[in-house]
């Protein structure tokens, strides 16, 4: 067998004609690195990609939104932009100019207000790009138009990426700070979260008396907790007030799960009552899994 | 002599007046008066204190009732979100309930004059016929009136009141929501401004105070039955043809207190948002241990407000 080795000395002299040129090693360099460059850059990327950052939106935008206003002002502003947009470059591309025009200058002030409307946000707006857009437009110069929406849209995108999330969150989903309860044990009105703590606390020794098999003590908790459980479809109708989706989270079916729960401990069932207790406890999740999470998430950009 | 004549011509040019305003139905002379006297903006949906400015007593009444704070009360605010929870708002400041033939089906936000709540234009303005409508025939210059015995019908109210109008539907009885809410006060004029108040007769008024009534002890009915140690408690609602305590979205609550001899105190919550209100003619039962039964308290707590108040009070000895 051959013996193959690899002579680097000879490999990489330099000289014409002799072992691997310079040109070749430069662009062998060259490419490696580039290659580096970019894997780096697409790891940082997805590294990135991957991160949500969610903070607390400027208080200047409170003003647009419940409950400081009963319009969505600057939603709507957002809307009007998306629209004008689509108008203006369907309009554009059909050659009519007039309406792109029209719809051009809609869209240029709905964009200027988000200045007035959250001065925080200004570093987003460009105003020189918006106003050569219409320039653009007004001559009717289907390419420059082109370029400067792109140009514009990308000042959108920058935003949206930034804020977009963080202001549905912090908007969208309802505060249950100002949610009360009337608790049927004590008859005193206290807030959602010392009610659910109150209603945990009744579940948790009820199981702890089933589990010690100290059913007189599990009944006196049991009460508690059936009562308290059934007051828990109180809290739906401050923001529900369809029967069918308040039928879904705390219904027939829930008051059933939960009756069934307090007759295994009268029973001393103890079957029973876990089988009711996972019933119980299918609700309890769906609520959680649909509100608690989520205000979970805002409490945590909330002040 | 001449004084004489002069008094009895006045006289005679009075019933003479009389005739030509009253006797004939389809006058032109009483039109005449009546687009004379026409004040326009009547019909644009005034405010309560505009109609109040003739009908002064019972805007005196609408002014002690929850109709006319059902929007500025406090807990109306705190509850609709600063008035940003859309859902709330129909029921609270509603246009015209009035339709082309009938009622709306739900109540629409008007556009103006919130803080007038649920006024005399949400139940007496007819757009369509352009003029108010009341339970009686009038003939009243300053607007156009329409008798129409559907301003006193249940299905009025329910436009709003939707829940409470089905359970008086199930409940079927003739006594409508006025009979009890808007009591008879007594004839009186519609009116108080002279001159015009003094062209009607009296007429039997109701309270537009729509007084929320509180059931009365015998409205609940009450048995005790005891069993294998247990006392069996069996509520029935006899009195009050809709569910007690009931309501669209607000939260009422009625509460029964057991009292046993040994100190404890067992509470029933009934609530229209827990769906276990006493239904009318429906009754419902509560098994507890028998520990010897001292008293049983029967309170309600309107939504607005904190302390609940006592309907019944029975005491109990042991057998």
């Amino acid at each position: 067998m051959k013996n193959i080795s690899f002579d680097f000395k000879k490999s990489f002299d330099f000289k014409k004609g002799k072992g691997v040129s310079l040109t070749f090693f430069l662009f062998f360099l060259f490419l490696l690195a580039f290659f580096l460059f970019v894997r780096l850059g697409v790891s940082q990327q997805q590294e990135e990609e991957g991160k949500i950052s969610i903070k607390r939106p400027p208080k200047s935008l409170d003003n647009f939104y419940p409950p400081k206003s009963r319009e969505k002002k600057f939603l709507s502003s957002m809307h009007n932009m998306a629209t004008s947009f689509r108008a203006t470059m369907f309009y554009l591309q059909s050659g009519n100019t007039e309406r792109a025009k029209k719809w051009a200058e809609n869209l240029v002030k709905a964009y200027l207000s988000v200045n007035d409307m959250v001065p925080e946000w200004q570093n987003y707006i460009k105003k020189d790009v918006a106003e050569n857009f219409l320039k653009a437009v007004n001559s009717g110069d289907l390419e420059r138009a082109g370029a400067l929406a792109k140009e514009l849209g990308d000042t959108c995108k920058s935003c949206h990426q930034d804020n977009q999330l963080s202001v549905k969150i912090f908007y969208s989903i309802p505060s249950w700070d100002d949610i009360y309860v009337e608790d049927p044990v004590s008859l005193k009105k206290v807030d959602i979260h010392k009610f659910m703590q109150d209603l945990s606390a009744s579940m948790r020794f009820t199981f702890i008396g089933v589990q010690d098999g100290d059913f007189a003590f599990a009944e006196k908790h049991a009460k508690d907790f059936s009562a308290r459980a059934k007051a828990v479809k109180e809290t739906c109708s401050s923001c529900h007030t369809s029967k069918a989706s308040i039928e879904a989270l705390a219904g027939k079916d829930y008051i059933g799960a939960v009756d069934s729960l307090f007759a295994s401990i009268k029973e001393k069932n103890s079957q029973k009552f876990f089988s009711s207790l996972s019933r119980v406890s299918s609700y309890c999740e769906r609520c959680h899994n649909t509100h608690l999470l989520l205000w979970e998430i805002k409490s945590s950009i909330s002040d | 002599m001449v004084g004489h004549t002069l008094i009895i011509l006045t006289i005679i040019f009075f019933f003479l007046l009389n005739f030509f305003f009253f006797s004939f139905s389809s006058c032109s002379l009483k039109n005449f008066v009546s687009n004379v006297f026409l004040e326009e903006d009547l019909l644009q949906e005034p405010h309560a204190e505009r109609c109040g400015s003739c009908h002064k007593d019972i805007h005196k009444d609408f002014k002690k009732s929850r109709h006319a704070v059902a929007w500025v009360a406090e807990h109306f605010k705190k509850e609709s979100k600063n008035y940003t929870d859309e859902k709330c708002l129909p029921c609270h400041a509603a246009k015209p309930i009035w339709a082309s033939s009938g009622f709306q089906e739900e109540s629409e936000l008007r556009e103006k004059h919130f803080e007038d709540g649920i006024y005399c234009v949400t139940c007496h303005f007819d757009p369509h016929r352009k003029g108010m409508v009341g339970p009686y025939d009038v003939w009243s210059p300053p607007h156009p009136s329409f008798q129409d015995e559907k301003i006193k019908s249940a299905e009025l109210c329910g436009v709003c009141h939707q829940e409470t109008y089905s359970e008086w539907v199930e409940a079927k009885v003739d006594k409508t929501c006025s009979d009890c809410h808007m009591p008879k006060i007594g004839r009186k004029h519609l009116t108080q401004k002279p001159p015009m108040s003094w062209f009607h007769s009296k007429k039997e008024v109701s309270s537009h105070e729509f007084p929320a009534l509180i059931a009365k002890k015998e409205d609940i009915k009450i048995d005790l039955l005891r069993k294998d140690g247990n006392l069996i408690l069996q509520l029935e609602n006899i009195g009050v043809p809709h569910n007690l305590p009931t309501a669209d979205q607000g939260n009422p609550k009625l509460y029964i207190f057991l009292y046993w001899e040994d100190g404890e105190k067992e509470t029933i919550v009934l609530s229209p948002q827990q769906e276990n209100s006493l239904e009318y003619k429906k009754p419902i039962s509560f098994v507890f241990q028998d520990k010897g039964l001292d008293m049983i308290e029967i309170k309600r707590r309107l939504s607005w407000k904190e302390e609940p108040e006592l309907i019944s009070s029975l005491t109990y000895g042991k057998d």
